[in-house]
C-alpha cells in the first residue's frame, strides 16, 4: 500500500507549472499513469525513487515513511526498496545480462533467483551477452528482470515499452503480467498506450500540467475520456464539414474547427484539452 | 662526451610513479567533484584545470616556497617523514602530480558527465552507493577516457620542464630528467648530445600521441 | 590494469643500484669548462664519482639556501659563498679557489680602446645577468667605468649565466659579448671571432676571485668531499685551471 502527496514547482516546455498530486495505490495492484509529455509523470516516479526531492508532501510505502516534508524525513534512493525501469539506457553496457542481474542482486544474496528469472523470461541462452549485442526488446526484458530481482516493495516503470514495435511491446506486456503474478509487486506504469493500460492496470490516473484530471478504472475511463485528453498529429483538414481529423497513433478522431485553429496544417502536433479547446503544440 | 641515458630512466620513473599516484588521486577527485552538488562546483573544476593555464614557473615558484625546508609544507614533511621536498625526487613527484592533474581528471570527468544519467539513477535504485556507482558502473563505461587520461598524464610528465627546473634544480640521478638534461647539454654547448636527447623525446612523444589517436580510432568523442 | 602499479617499484629497484652515491658539486657556469676536465681526471685517478651541477652563482646560492643537496659550491665570486657562510649553510669559511678574468668577444678584431666605437656600430651585445652572475656584474662595471653603459643599455642581451652568453657566441646571434676567460680557451669557442682579455681595475679584483665553500650536507660522505677539495688544490688541478686562463693567488 502506497500513499503519496507530492508538491513541487516544475519547469515545462510551455512555462513553469506546479505538480500537486495525491495518490493512493492499493498493495499488489498496478496503477497506470497517462498524460501528455511534460505533465509531470516521470517526476512522480523519480520522487518516489528518491531521485528528485519534492518541496512539500509525503511518501509512505507499506507503513514506512520515505519522505515527509513536515518531519524532515528523507530516505536516500539507495535505501528505498524500488525497482525502476527507464525507457532506454536501462542496462549497464559494461556488464553481461547475467552480471547486470547479479550486480543488482548484491553480493551476499542467493543467486538462485537470478537463474529463476532468466529461465522464466527465456534469457539463459543470452545471459553472457553484453546489452549492445541483443535487441531492444530483449534489453527491456532484462531491465524488468533486473528491477524485480531484489524483490522491491514498489516497481516503477517509465514508458518501458514505448521504444518497441507493436509485436514486441505485446510480448513484453505478457512478461510483465507473468512477473506481476509471481512477485505481486505494487507497480506504477507510465504509458502512452491505452491498450497497454487496459491490459495491465487496475487503476488509471490521467495527469495534465501537474494535476490529476481523472482517476478510475482504465476501461471505463478510457472510453469516456478518449475525446477529453487528446494529443496527436493533424492528418487532414476537412473544409466541407469544417472538421479537423487527427490521429494519436492509436485512433483517429474528428474535432470541430475553431477560429483559433484556421492556421493549422496537416502534420502539426495538437493537443485537445477537456473543454474541447485545440492548442497547437510548439515543436 | 659519452651519452648518458640516466635522465631518460629518471623521466620514465617519474612518469610511471606520477601516473600511478594520479590514477588514484584523479579518481578520488573525480568522485568528489562529480557527486558534489553545491554551488562551488565551477570553482572546483577551475581549480583542477588551473595548471593548464598557469605558467609552469609560477606553479614551480610557489611550490618551491611551500616545499623549502623553512616553508610550512616542507617543515611538516621533514619532521613527520624525514622527507626533503625541494631538489629531491619525492618533491618532483608531488609537483608533477599537481601539474598533470587536469590531464587525468578532465577526460574522466567529462566522459562520465556525458554518460546517460540513467546509469547513475539505475545504480541508485539498485541500492548502490556513490563509490560503487562510480567504480563499477560509470568508470567502466568511460574506460577509453581513463586510458587516455593515463597516457596523457604519462606523456605530459615526460615533457615537463618549468616546474621541475624550479623545484628540482638539475641534480644528476635525482632530479636531472630528460628535459632538464637537454637544457643542460645546450648550456654546456654539447649540441650533439642535445640533438640526440631531443630526437629521442620527439620520437617518444610522437609515438604516444599516435597510440592515443589510434586507440581513439573511430570513437566519436575526441578527448584531446 | 592492477599490474601497472607494481612497475614503479621495479623501476625504483632497477635504477637505485649505485652503491656509492657520488657527491654533487655546484659549479658557477664560467668554471664549467675546467671542472669538466678536472672531473674526468679525478674520476679516472681515484675511481670516485662526482656530479657537476652548473648554473649561475646567484641561482646556485638561491638553491642552496632552499635546501639543495650539494656538497661543495664553487662560485664566481666571494660574495655569494660569504653570504651562505653567514647564514649558516656551510662548514667553515669560504676559501679562494682561483682568480678569473673578464674577456671581450667580437666578430671584428678590436683593441680595448676601440671597443666603444665598435659597439656603437653593432645591434646586440651579450652579457650575463649582473644580479645572478658575477661576470655579468663585472661586465656592467666595465661598461660604466668606460662611460658606455647608458648608450648601450638597449643593445644588451642578458644570459642567465655565462653558459648562455657563450651560447650566443657559438650561434653568433650577437656581435659582441662579455664572458669569462675560460671561454676563449675552450675547444668549442676558441676558433670563433676575436678574443680580448680586459684589464680589471685593482679594486675589482675581489669580484672575480672565485670562492670555494664546503656545504652542510648529511648525505655526502665527508671524506669524499675532503678528498675532492684536496684534489682541487693539487698541482694537477691547478694546471688545468691555468690551461683555461685562470690565475692562482
Amino acid at each position: 500500500m502506497i500513499d503519496l502527496k507530492l508538491y513541487k514547482k516544475l519547469a515545462g516546455a510551455e512555462g513553469d507549472f506546479v505538480l500537486d498530486v495525491a495518490l493512493h495505490i492499493p498493495a499488489h495492484s498496478i496503477l497506470g499513469i497517462m498524460g501528455p509529455s511534460g505533465a509531470g509523470k516521470t517526476s512522480i516516479l523519480k520522487m518516489i525513487a528518491g531521485l528528485l526531492t519534492p518541496e512539500q508532501g509525503e511518501i509512505t510505502v507499506n507503513g514506512k515513511t520515505w519522505y515527509h516534508a513536515g518531519q524532515s524525513v528523507y530516505t536516500k534512493p539507495q535505501h528505498r526498496s524500488v525497482g525502476y525501469v527507464f525507457q532506454d539506457y536501462s542496462l549497464f553496457p559494461n556488464m553481461s545480462l547475467r552480471e547486470n542481474l547479479l550486480f543488482a542482486l548484491g553480493k551476499d544474496r542467493n543467486q538462485q533467483i537470478v537463474d529463476e528469472i532468466l529461465d522464466m523470461m527465456g534469457l539463459q541462452a543470452l545471459e553472457h551477452r553484453k546489452p549492445d549485442r541483443i535487441s531492444g526488446g530483449q534489453r527491456q526484458r532484462v531491465a524488468l528482470a533486473r528491477a524485480i530481482v531484489r524483490h522491491p516493495e514498489i516497481l516503477l516503470l517509465d514508458e518501458p515499452f514505448a521504444a518497441l514495435d507493436k509485436t514486441m511491446r505485446y510480448r513484453l506486456q505478457e512478461d510483465l503480467k507473468l512477473l506481476h503474478q509471481k512477485f505481486n509487486t505494487t507497480t506504477i506504469l507510465v504509458s502512452h498506450d491505452p491498450a497497454e493500460i487496459v491490459r495491465l492496470a487496475q487503476n488509471l490516473a490521467v495527469i495534465e500540467r501537474g494535476k490529476i484530471i481523472a482517476m478510475g478504472r482504465p476501461s471505463q475511463l478510457l472510453t469516456t475520456l478518449k475525446s477529453d485528453v487528446f494529443e496527436g498529429e493533424v492528418m487532414y483538414i476537412d473544409t466541407d464539414n469544417n472538421e479537423i481529423i487527427a490521429t494519436s497513433g492509436h485512433f483517429i478522431q474528428a474535432f470541430p474547427r475553431q477560429a483559433a485553429t484556421t492556421a493549422l496544417q496537416p502534420g502539426d502536433q495538437i493537443r485537445v484539452s477537456a473543454d474541447g479547446l485545440i492548442v497547437r503544440k510548439k515543436e | 662526451m659519452e651519452l648518458n641515458f640516466d635522465p631518460f630512466l629518471l623521466s620514465l620513473k617519474l612518469a610511471f610513479i606520477t601516473t600511478c599516484f594520479l590514477f588514484v588521486i584523479g579518481i578520488l577527485i573525480t568522485y568528489f567533484i562529480y557527486f558534489y552538488t553545491g554551488r562551488l562546483k565551477p570553482v572546483l573544476k577551475a581549480l583542477v584545470s588551473l595548471p593548464l593555464v598557469l605558467p609552469p614557473t609560477v606553479l614551480g615558484y610557489y611550490l618551491l616556497i611551500f616545499f623549502r625546508p623553512e616553508g610550512w609544507v616542507g617543515q611538516i614533511s621533514e619532521s613527520l617523514f624525514g622527507l626533503r621536498l625541494v631538489f629531491s625526487f619525492p618533491g618532483l613527484v608531488i609537483g608533477s602530480v599537481i601539474f598533470s592533474l587536469p590531464f587525468m581528471v578532465n577526460p574522466i570527468l567529462s566522459a562520465i558527465e556525458n554518460l546517460p544519467v540513467h546509469y547513475r539513477e539505475a545504480a541508485y535504485t539498485l541500492g548502490k552507493s556513490n563509490w560503487i556507482t562510480l567504480t563499477k558502473v560509470l568508470l567502466p563505461n568511460a574506460k577509453h577516457s581513463v586510458v587516455v587520461g593515463l597516457v596523457m598524464t604519462f606523456a605530459h610528465t615526460i615533457g615537463e620542464f618549468g616546474v621541475i627546473l624550479m623545484i628540482g634544480g638539475n641534480i644528476p640521478g635525482e632530479t636531472r630528467v630528460a628535459s632538464i638534461a637537454i637544457y643542460d647539454e645546450v648550456e654546456m654547448l654539447n649540441y650533439t648530445n642535445a640533438h640526440t636527447y631531443a630526437l629521442i623525446l620527439l620520437i617518444f612523444s610522437f609515438a604516444v600521441l599516435m597510440a592515443v589517436y589510434l586507440y581513439q580510432g573511430n570513437k566519436s568523442r575526441q578527448i584531446i | 590494469m592492477r599490474w601497472i602499479c607494481v612497475l614503479p617499484f621495479i623501476f625504483a629497484l632497477v635504477t637505485n643500484t649505485n652503491a656509492q652515491a657520488p657527491i654533487s658539486v655546484a659549479v658557477a657556469a664560467n668554471l664549467a669548462f675546467p671542472l669538466r676536465k678536472i672531473k674526468q681526471h679525478y674520476e679516472n685517478t681515484t675511481g670516485n664519482r662526482i656530479n657537476l651541477v652548473v648554473a649561475s652563482s646567484g641561482v646556485l646560492t638561491a638553491q642552496i639556501s632552499n635546501g639543495a643537496p650539494y656538497a661543495l659550491f664553487l662560485s664566481a665570486d666571494m660574495k655569494f659563498p660569504k653570504a651562505l657562510y653567514q647564514s649558516g649553510k656551510t662548514q667553515g669559511a669560504p676559501q679562494v679557489l682561483v682568480k678569473g678574468r673578464l674577456v671581450f668577444w667580437s666578430k671584428k678584431k678590436v683593441t680595448e680602446n676601440q671597443i666603444g666605437a665598435y659597439l656603437a656600430t653593432v645591434r646586440s651585445v651579450a652579457i650575463a645577468q649582473p644580479k645572478l652572475a658575477p661576470y655579468g656584474q663585472a661586465a656592467k662595471n666595465w661598461l660604466e667605468d668606460n662611460k658606455l653603459y647608458p648608450s648601450l643599455e638597449r643593445k644588451l642581451v642578458y644570459g642567465e649565466n655565462i653558459g648562455q652568453v657563450n651560447r650566443y657566441i657559438v650561434a653568433e646571434t650577437v656581435e659582441g659579448a662579455f664572458t669569462a676567460v675560460s671561454a676563449m680557451f675552450s675547444n668549442e669557442l676558441k676558433n670563433k671571432g676575436f678574443w680580448l682579455p680586459l684589464s680589471t681595475p685593482a679594486d675589482e679584483a675581489s669580484l672575480l676571485t672565485h670562492g670555494m665553500v664546503i656545504l652542510k650536507n648529511e648525505s655526502a660522505d665527508p671524506n669524499q668531499v675532503k678528498e675532492f677539495v684536496q684534489y682541487l688544490k693539487s698541482a694537477e688541478a691547478q694546471s688545468i685551471f691555468e690551461e683555461f686562463g685562470y690565475v692562482m693567488r
